[in-house]
């Protein structure tokens, strides 16, 4: 390093890092100490060796430091530790270079390399190296997030400035340096933005490997954790309703559970049976055992399902799933539709009646409370109904509980507050009184059963967004839902309390600008996976999207880096020579004869042509202009000597 | 002990079952040692680029953003990303800025004929402005050609400093490609500050340059770089201008050595011009008898006639010496053929050409033998030709032997310089002292105390040559 740091740059670095780190004191004494040398002209005197051991110290105790931070710093903390005291360790080498005869560190001082060689030539000025490690340690904590980059700049800017290019005049020069600054704005927001993205994406992905298990048995719910819990705006479902408006929210149930503990929801039932379909030629598909009536609507679902396998989602009071192509589904006892295909793009229509609701009948589980939940519960319903639950009819009980929420109740993703010893339910319905879906289900589920209605826990999606761009309904990822259904007039209702506004949370927390890029790229890859299916499968279009494509990209490159593909610019067409005096002359008197010079004939065969084709009265003179001519063209020297 | 160690890490790693012999698991080793070699190249072009397009500053504040980008990964932690973010945005305004060098030049270089190792010399560069606006703020790279060594030189090449590097050095040796890329290339060269260039106009500008080996050492363009306002990025024009530097051997001061041959009959053949009488001029023509050599058969006057005739000419006298040049060496005692070089060259310059002959022998990729003296090269040429020698590595001493020998009868006197005194060196000297041929011998060796009981044999030890040489009595 030849440049030095101007100078004052170390000791503004320095006050900033003591402002940074809360040691001020220190960093103010450090600073004058270490800029004060400007005005002592003393210089202490100090052989190589002693040099070393300064360094050798300074090291020794960053590594002590190390490994206290190790043992005493928790996760990333240590980072910021060491960067703290960075400026401090390593402050000693400044000071030998202000201080001592060396105004520029030996090699053999900081290089382990350079010392075994005995290698004296080389030096290295350290102040530019301290300055930026003093700059480094002054970012390992959050205090001045607001003026940081300005100060960080300032500094920056005086110490380019000293070796900046002079052919630039300051203009430029400090216009550039604005532009930096707010560049580096605009970045640091871009890179808070994209690591607040990646953190969702990722939070996302790691729920839905949490959480999102196709188990038709069980279902790990997100209630007891503490972590945010964002959906992603990928498109699960594409709703085609066929020209009319559905009502929405629709809700579109996947799975139904009955008995929970612990966070976590299972089905009591563990059989399945073989869901048969019905061959029949103008009702081909799976049929709930529900004639069709006149209200029966047609909806259809696109979905994917990984590996061909996963649970159907289907609305409640569907009456029948139209025919899916070589397709295996089976039915469990709590009416959870588990499917098997060969492809993973499944496309299937539904026939739905409002008044319709399916047949199963509620079980004993539909009515089990684990004790331990029985108090809040109780609390709850005496607060909510004040004694009068057991003369109220069931449908009036589900509105009092649902005004009940409403009021009382409200909707959030962040659980890092739901730290509690008791059961996550039981804090929930006592003290937090907030929380998301699975928590607001589950408890309507259990209120239901204590005021003696069977209720089942169902997980599935809330259908609410319509997509332009592609002309139908769309159910994203954040759309995962969970809401109750009771067992009320002998038909199962949904019953879903959580807040009305959830949708709006979840859209507010997941909508980002690239949104609607996202839905763009969403809705190519889904015309592609039509494509591809109807190409019969994926080998061929697979081999055409991974091989031929980037073979293709990769081949045109090749051939463009050898020019047997010319890029970009053309050669301009030479411009025709100018014609001579001697060449003018003779073209004019071969011209006369009437016969036009092709391009690619020289003049004698051109000569040739027109001696054949016309008859020339004295040959000699054109003969000797030609000699000539060729003379002046291609041998000039020969016909200077000659004339 | 250190290779057994990387081998068994290896076998650990590969997870290798025991039974895999060592032989397998050093194939294996070699095997990495050319993935590492080929990928050394790589590496060094990437960080050639690095180099070329960084100032000092840039690759400081590179190293610091790279850093903050490391530990300020999280934003949420510490400000480690507002800083890597400011410089980010540094560094992209100042690639912008960057590309708005326009600048067109054109160069032209004059470098001396020859030059000689380890010493200095200047060299001009003309350099022309072909624009119509006026050019500032600009440095000068003048690029030497980078030659890769394969894969022979890079395993066997010897650095000294090899021994104090760490053990990730060594087994990766990025370093010994380094080092034998900078040998290879001859020289270093410096960016140097130019001044204003006026429109259409055309500066002259002295660089200095110290060739680091003999030999050719290749210039392949010039780079004209300009800063940007901020001083981190290098904007370069690159323009392509090849010229080569033949670069002398180190020569040291040496007596002229009187080696007390006489002047012997000279076999025609050698065309010598010299007007000092012993020369070989043509007599008359006559009859063949048997025993005339098919050499002396004048071959116009045979086609006419149908019958050999013989071209008589005068007999020639004068002294004729040789200069026998040890090349065959490993490439670990490389420094002792380094010094070899420049004794042969030390002694070459010593002689007096004008009346004598020098035959200058040694083995390479075959045997060369080239003569100066008396009009027929000068010194400079076997300077030259001594400047390109090379080691002959594992080739077999009888080469040489066959190729001296021949030359015997036709010598006076013989130096040999030596990088080793064996038995069939040895052999040789006697078998060149069996003509008569006066002989003296440097034996260029690492051990300082060797003393030789024969007067006409010196040892010269490698690390002070020079000493050893004034002691050298004429």
């Amino acid at each position: 390093m030849k440049i030095t740091a101007p100078k004052g740059v170390i000791g503004l670095a320095l006050l900033l890092w003591g402002y940074q780190v809360d040691l001020l004191i220190l960093s103010v004494a450090m600073a004058v100490i270490t800029e004060v040398n400007l005005l002592i002209k003393y210089k202490i005197r100090l052989e190589l060796k002693d040099l070393k051991r300064i360094s050798d110290l300074s090291t020794i105790i960053y590594v002590i430091l190390l490994g206290y931070s190790v043992v005493f710093v928790a996760g990333v903390g240590i980072i910021s530790f060491l960067l703290k005291w960075l400026p401090v360790v390593f402050w000693s080498i400044i000071l030998v270079q202000r201080y001592s005869q060396w105004s520029r560190i030996p090699l053999a001082v900081i290089s382990l390399k350079a010392r075994k060689d005995n290698d004296t030539s080389g030096d290295i000025d350290m102040s530019n190296i301290y300055l930026f490690a003093v700059l480094v340690g002054s970012a390992s904590t959050l205090k001045l997030q607001k003026y940081y980059l300005l100060l960080l700049s300032v500094i920056v800017f005086i110490t380019i400035f000293k070796n900046r290019n002079r052919r630039f005049n300051l203009v430029v020069f400090s216009a550039m340096a604005i532009v930096s600054v707010f560049a580096g704005f605009f970045a640091f927001n871009g890179i808070k933005y994209a690591q607040s993205y990646v953190e969702d994406v990722t939070q996302g992905w790691l729920a839905d490997w949490y959480t999102n298990n196709k188990d038709p048995f069980r279902r790990t719910t997100a209630i007891g954790s503490m972590m945010d819990i964002k959906g992603s705006n990928y498109i699960l479902l594409r709703v085609d309703s066929h020209g009319r408006e559905l009502q929405l929210p629709l809700l579109i149930k996947e799975g139904a559970y009955d008995r929970y503990g612990n966070g976590t929801w299972y089905s009591s039932q563990k059989n399945t049976i073989r869901f048969l379909r019905n061959d029949n030629k103008e009702r081909r598909g799976w049929s709930f055992g529900k004639e069709r009536s006149s209200l029966t609507e047609k909806i259809t679902i696109t979905t994917t399902m990984d590996s061909g396998e996963g649970l159907l989602p289907i609305p409640l009071n569907t009456t029948m799933v139209g025919d899916i192509p070589h397709a295996v589904i089976e039915l469990t006892e709590l009416q959870t539709l588990k499917i098997s295909v060969p492809s993973e793009l499944v496309i299937y229509d539904l026939f739905t009646d409002r008044q319709a609701a399916p047949a199963d009948k509620p079980r004993e589980s539909d009515l089990v409370i684990h004790s331990i939940y029985k108090k809040p519960l109780d609390r709850f319903i005496k607060s909510a109904f004040r004694g009068r639950q057991n003369s109220i009819y069931p449908h009036r009980k589900l509105q009092l509980v649902k005004q009940y929420f409403m009021d009382n109740y409200s909707y959030t993703l962040d659980l890092r507050s739901m730290y509690s010893t008791e059961p996550s339910i039981n804090f929930f319905l006592d003290n937090a009184k907030k929380g998301h879906c699975e928590y607001f289900a589950t408890a309507t589920v259990l209120l239901l059963r204590r005021l003696g209605i069977p209720a089942r826990y169902v997980y599935g999606y809330s259908l609410q967004e319509y997509s332009a761009l592609e002309d139908k309904y769309i159910v994203r990822d954040r759309h995962a839902h969970a809401w109750a259904i009771a067992y009320i007039d002998g038909k199962w209702i949904n019953v879903d309390n959580t807040p009305p506004d959830w949708g709006r949370i979840e859209e507010e927390e997941s909508t980002t600008v690239f949104t609607s890029i996202y839905n763009l790229f969403s809705w190519l890859r889904h015309k592609y996976a039509i494509w591809k299916m109807g190409l019969g499968g994926g080998y061929l279009s697979d081999l055409i999207l991974w091989l031929v494509l980037p073979l293709s990209v990769y081949l045109f490159l090749r051939l463009r880096r050898k020019k047997i593909l010319k890029p970009g610019k053309r050669e301009k067409p030479a411009k025709p020579r100018e014609l001579t005096e001697a060449e003018q002359q003779i073209y004019d008197r071969l011209n006369a004869f009437n016969i036009e010079k092709a391009s690619y004939e020289t003049v004698r065969q051109w000569y040739g042509r027109i001696e054949k084709q016309s008859e020339i009265v004295d040959k000699s003179d054109i003969v000797e202009m030609i000699e000539i001519y060729y003379c002046c063209r291609f041998d000039p020297d020969y016909s200077a000597d000659a004339s | 002990m250190l290779k057994k160690f990387w081998i068994r890490l290896l076998q650990r790693l590969l997870c290798l079952p025991d039974q895999v012999c060592d032989q397998d698991l050093e194939e294996t080793g070699k095997n990495m040692q050319h993935f590492l070699f080929r990928i050394c190249p790589k590496i060094y072009r990437l960080s050639r680029i690095f180099r070329g397009r960084f100032t000092s500053l840039g690759t400081l504040l590179f190293f610091v953003a790279v850093l903050s980008a490391a530990v300020g990964f999280n934003v949420r932690v510490n400000l480690g990303g507002q800083v890597f973010a400011f410089l980010s945005s540094i560094f992209v305004v100042s690639g912008v800025l960057s590309l708005s060098f326009r600048g067109r030049f054109a160069v032209e270089r004059e470098l001396p004929a020859i030059a000689t190792v380890g010493e200095s010399f200047d060299y001009s560069v003309k350099i022309k402005n072909l624009r119509s606006c006026n050019e500032a703020g600009l440095e000068l790279y003048d690029r030497l050609e980078d030659l890769f060594p394969d894969f022979a030189t890079y395993k066997n090449s010897n650095i000294k400093e090899e021994k104090n590097r760490n053990a990730y050095d060594r087994v990766i040796g990025y370093h010994r490609w380094l080092w034998v890329v900078k040998k290879l290339r001859g020289g270093i060269s410096e960016y140097r500050q130019l001044p204003l260039i006026p429109h259409n106009d055309n500066i002259n500008i002295t660089l200095n340059f110290t060739p680091l080996k003999r030999g050719y050492i290749n210039f392949s363009a010039i780079d004209i770089c300009r800063n940007d306002p901020f001083g981190l990025i290098r904007a370069r024009k690159t323009i392509k201008k090849s010229d080569s530097l033949l670069v002398l051997p180190k020569r040291y001061p040496v007596p002229t050595l009187d080696l007390g041959g006489g002047s012997l009959y000279q076999i025609g053949g050698v065309v010598l011009s010299s007007s000092l009488g012993e020369s070989e001029e043509f007599v008359s023509l006559r009859d063949y008898r048997p025993g005339d050599s098919l050499r002396s058969i004048h071959w116009k006057s045979f086609a006419k006639t149908g019958r050999p005739v013989i071209r008589e000419t005068q007999p020639e006298y004068f002294t004729r010496n040789a200069l026998i040049l040890d090349t065959m060496v490993d490439c670990s005692d490389s420094h002792l053929f380094e010094e070899a070089i420049s004794v042969a060259a030390s002694f070459l310059c010593s002689f007096d050409l004008k009346e004598t002959l020098l035959d200058l022998i040694f083995v390479g990729d075959k045997s060369y033998k080239y003569t100066a003296g008396r009009g027929v090269a000068t010194q400079n040429s076997l300077l030259k030709v001594v400047a390109c020698a090379q080691r002959a590595e594992n080739c077999d001493f009888r080469r040489l032997y066959s190729a001296v020998i021949p030359c015997c009868r036709e010598i006076s006197g013989a130096i040999l310089v030596l990088v080793e005194l064996d038995k069939s060196r040895q052999e040789l000297i006697d078998a060149i002292r069996s003509f008569g041929v006066a002989v003296k011998v440097f034996v260029i060796t690492k051990r300082e105390d060797l003393k030789s009981s024969d007067s006409t044999i010196t040892f010269l030890p490698v690390n002070s040559v020079v000493k050893a040489l004034k002691e050298v009595v004429g």
